[in-house]
């Protein structure tokens, strides 16, 4: 190799680079060469795409749709006490996944399988068709409904129900659990009730009503009606009783309502807070706030035996427990460092562990029925949330947008989210799922709701 | 394996650090702490001297107290005293009184040690309460320390945990991002097979042309030929009208010879005639004058006639000189044309020559092609007329499967659009689905069977899949039966989302 000087420097860097290859070439062994050859190789072996002996056509689509479902008019020989089909309607609209169609839309009104042309159903687009009748019998109806598959032109089931005489929107909403789970594959809770707490807004002649209604608003029952507030219920594990705060002579007592019988025990009284009452899975203990030593305080109160057993010890204000689905631990708002915070501590006492530390404000705990997650009350600022932490992972999804959302509780399948909102300056009740994408609003005829507890 | 000198030297130093790393632990640290200096200065009291002496204080100020002084009486001595006694005593008590104060100040001061010593001791529990004191807030502020640490540890856990997250998320991204650039690898490979197809297009296409132009140029070469042919036969007409031409010239030169000769004669005759007739002339007249006259009219005449002979000699000349021009020119002219005419001919001939060359030459290379597709005909086809040939049909069979896989692409493209548009994909709360269905078609494209050959662990999502491809029934086919035979009789769809 010939050293020149050139002015131009990009030929010297050229003429190195050269240099540099034929070196390596005559430095490198044969041994190197065939490492070299045997590492392609096999690379070359592993990474050509394997042969496959049948052909493979790929679909990809990004976006989500609802289902289209058609439920015709159910027949029937007498007059139906309620419109099956629209509750049914109704129920599946609501939950997200379906879009059924218009009755003005549909080109017949088949009420049984044989009745079916599936072309009129194909035509419009449709995936699935619920078709039924009702037929009256002594002591109430036999509702015959059959779910048929539009595209294979199958039937995928075929049912009757009984119902009473007036339990024919319960029977609808039977209907509406069936279908989704059988095509969904999910549980379903059309049939669920809610618990909440309604006020009228006459200001001379304040009312407080404890409510129970069906999950779509309707069947509006009142349990407990009075002039002073009610605040914080809650369902027994069993569905049986609800207990609840409301005020004695400006005294917060907690009261157990049992809905089969309607009776009300008084359980506790004692001076000072009594609140947030909370049942324990196997519905046989009471955790509630106290706070007769002073600071509020989460106590266990037995209802056998009327015991008392204080589990939290500090001059922090500890309140709204919630226990978790094995039993083993609670969850608890506490302001111990000076903002409220949640924090776990097991059933038998111990010293409670923190468990939030995004946000400035996180309470009002409610543990999902799996036991893996938490919904609460979040906020960083003035803006009060829904959110959904994952006790794993310990991250906090935020499902909701609202500046006033409080009061989370899960349903039994733990899908769905039910919380009070404030919406237009009224008190509103809301459900989310739990990946925030669908937000149902409940309709109720009253105009003040809040405090809502999802039935088990 | 051969390694550089320098390597080897320096993972010995490596190895030599490691070795000085290890021996490292096995020096034991110094032992103990010093402890602190004590910061505060106690002076300890015995306390069981301190009431030691305070009980002895006291007992002297009882044993001495009562004998001394009077003023403090018994109830046993109810008796008074004499007053001599009385004045006496009073002397005594004075003394008395003073040894009694001498005493009190004594006990008085033993009093204010003693209650020295009390405040020391006061002190001295105030200092150990200092020191509790101190020791509490100590062991409180160690309290508070610890819970700080456990709260930042959980924040670290905290941090870890969603650091985790973060990764897990960047790496789903990843992995998104590797299969986005592996099927645009594959859309790539696609085009380059597409481009390939279109190169063997244009060569196909090139050596279509070269066929052509040389089948023009054949053409063209005959079309050559037989106007080659065509201006042989006119240059031989033009040559035999030039022929006639000179024939016609020649004649018209004799003509013009005899008319020469014919005026020759003519003015031969007419001079005799004027010789004659000045010899009559002369004569007739005798007379020197006359014949002076006479002479010099015939010198006069002769040289007129000289002049008039030289002028038509020279007329004639002329002419002949004329003539001989013409003619020269003419037989120039004649010459040049016999020149070029021979040249042509012998460019014509030469031409000729070499068709009939070309010609024999491409009769000879058909002869010769001929025999030898007699002797392969013969012989039964020899190796290189197999590889001929097997290039030929692997030419055609490499377009044959170029066609092929265009027309499966654009079927799976076809399929795949149709499928996609009749899927109603469900709300899923879990992401990433994807199912694999096995469809089987008639030969109409008519969905026989559908079946689920991998669950997504959905059964929405499966079950919408499965109406999507009896939705889309009868799906496209290939034309080609033995293709659809081939590949569309049975194969999979699968469904991802993503």
């Amino acid at each position: 190799m010939v050293a020149r000087h050139f002015s131009n420097r990009s030929f010297n860097y050229n003429l190195i680079i050269k240099i540099n290859a034929s070196d390596i070439d005559k430095v490198q062994g044969s041994t190197m060469k065939f490492l070299q050859f045997i590492t392609f190789f096999t690379l070359w072996i592993i990474f050509t795409p394997s042969i496959y002996a049948e052909l493979n056509i790929d679909i990809t689509k990004a976006f989500e749709t609802k289902v289209p479902i058609a439920i015709p008019q159910f027949g029937t020989n007498t007059s139906q006490p309620e419109n099956i089909s629209a509750i049914i309607n109704n129920d599946l609209n609501r939950s997200g996944y379906f879009k059924t169609l218009a009755e003005e839309d549909m080109l017949s009104q088949p009420t049984s399988a044989n009745q079916v042309i599936m072309k009129n159903w194909q035509i419009l687009g449709q995936e699935y068709l619920l078709i039924g009748h009702v037929q009256q019998t002594t002591g109430g109806y036999s509702i015959f409904f059959q779910l048929l598959d539009v595209s294979k032109n199958e039937q995928i089931m075929d049912y009757k129900i009984t119902s009473g005489v007036n339990e024919f929107r319960h029977a609808a909403h039977q209907i509406s659990d069936l279908v989704y789970e059988k095509l969904t594959g999910n549980k379903a809770i059309f049939g669920t009730k809610v618990a909440f707490v309604s006020s009228s807004n006459d200001i001379n002649n304040q009312r407080y009503q404890l409510q129970i209604a069906d999950v779509d608003g309707y069947n509006v029952k009142t349990i407990v009606s009075s002039t002073e507030p009610i605040m914080s219920p809650t369902w027994s594990p069993d569905g049986n009783k609800i207990a609840y705060v409301s005020f004695d002579n400006y005294q917060s007592v907690i009261f157990v309502k049992i809905l089969t019988t309607s009776n009300r025990i008084k359980v506790t009284a004692f001076p000072g807070i009594n609140g947030a009452p909370a049942w324990s899975p196997d519905g046989r203990k009471l955790a509630l706030t106290l706070s007769k030593n002073g600071s509020p305080d989460i106590y266990i109160l037995d209802l056998a035996s009327k015991q008392l057993r204080q589990l939290t010890h500090n001059p922090a204000i500890n309140t709204e427990p919630a226990w978790s689905p094995d039993g083993r631990s609670l969850v608890f708002t506490s302001n111990q460092t000076g903002k409220p915070q949640l924090y776990k501590i097991a059933s038998g006492g111990g010293k409670p562990k923190r468990l939030t530390f995004k946000g400035r404000y996180n309470a009002s705990a409610s543990f999902s029925p799996d036991g893996t997650k938490i919904a609460m009350v979040h906020a960083n600022d003035e803006n009060y949330k829904i959110a959904l932490m994952n006790l794993k992972t310990g991250n906090i999804k935020v499902l909701t947008s609202g500046s006033l959302d409080e009061s989370p509780s899960f349903s039994s399948n733990g899908a769905m989210i039910l919380y009070a909102a404030r919406k237009g300056g009224k008190g509103v009740l809301s459900a989310v799922s739990i990946d925030g994408r669908i937000n149902q609003k409940l309709k109720f005829q009253n105009s003040e709701v809040r405090e809502p507890a999802w039935a088990p | 394996m051969r390694y550089r000198s320098e390597f080897l030297l320096a993972l010995i130093f490596h190895l030599f650090l490691i070795l000085f790393f290890a021996l490292s632990f096995t020096f034991k640290p110094k032992t103990g702490i010093q402890k602190p200096k004590d910061a505060i200065q106690a002076v300890i009291f015995n306390e069981a001297d301190i009431e030691q002496q305070i009980q002895s204080f006291t007992q002297k100020n009882k044993e001495k107290t009562p004998k001394k002084s009077p003023l403090i009486t018994t109830p046993d001595s109810a008796s008074l005293p004499p007053i001599n006694h009385q004045i006496e005593q009073k002397k005594v008590d004075k003394d008395h009184a003073k040894k009694f104060a001498q005493k009190t100040t004594q006990v008085k001061q033993a009093l204010a040690q003693v209650t020295q010593i009390k405040r020391q001791q006061q002190k001295q529990t105030e200092e150990k309460a200092r020191l509790a004191a101190i020791e509490k807030t100590k062991k409180i502020a160690q309290q508070q320390i610890d819970k700080a640490k456990q709260n930042h540890l959980a924040e670290i856990a905290q941090q870890q945990k969603e650091a985790k997250a973060n990764r897990l998320a960047a790496l789903k991204k990843a992995k998104r991002i590797a299969a986005a650039e592996k099927e645009e690898t594959r859309l790539a490979e696609l085009k380059k097979q597409e481009i390939e197809q279109e190169k063997l297009k244009t060569t196909l296409a090139t050596i279509e042309k070269e066929v052509a132009l040389k089948q023009q140029q054949l053409a063209l070469e005959e079309k050559k030929e037989s106007d080659k042919l065509i201006a042989e036969a006119e240059q031989l007409q033009i040559l035999a009208q030039k022929k006639q031409r000179e024939q016609a010239e020649k004649i018209k030169q004799q003509q013009l010879a005899k008319k020469i000769a014919t005026k020759k004669a003519a003015d031969l005759a007419k001079i005799k005639q004027q010789k004659s007739q000045e010899a009559a002339r002369l004569a007739a007249t005798k007379s020197s004058k006359n014949l002076e006259k006479e002479k010099q009219r015939l010198k006069a005449a002769i040289a007129a006639d000289m002049a008039s002979r030289q002028q038509s000699s020279k007329t004639v000349k002329q002419q002949v000189a004329i003539e001989k021009e013409k003619r020269q020119q003419q037989a120039e002219i004649a010459r040049r044309q016999q020149q070029i005419a021979s040249a042509t001919a012998v460019q014509q001939q030469k031409e000729y020559a070499k068709r009939q060359q070309a010609q024999t030459v491409y009769r000879q290379k058909q002869a010769a092609q001929q025999q030898i597709n007699q002797k392969i005909a013969t012989e039964n086809v020899t190796g290189v007329q197999q590889q001929l040939a097997q290039q030929q049909t692997a030419a055609a069979e490499r377009i044959k499967a170029e066609q092929d896989r265009r027309e499966i692409l654009k079927v799976m493209s076809a399929l795949s659009q149709k499928v996609k548009a009749s899927w109603n994909r469900p709300i899923s709360m879990t992401q990433g689905l994807s199912c694999i269905i096995r469809v089987k078609l008639s030969s109409s494209g008519q969905v026989i069977q559908a079946t689920l050959f991998q669950s997504s662990g959905d059964s929405f999502f499966d079950r919408s899949a499965l109406n999507a491809v009896h939705k889309a029934s009868p799906l496209p086919i290939p034309d080609n039966q033995s293709l659809f035979e081939k590949q569309f009789k049975s194969f999979t769809f699968t469904f991802k989302p993503e």
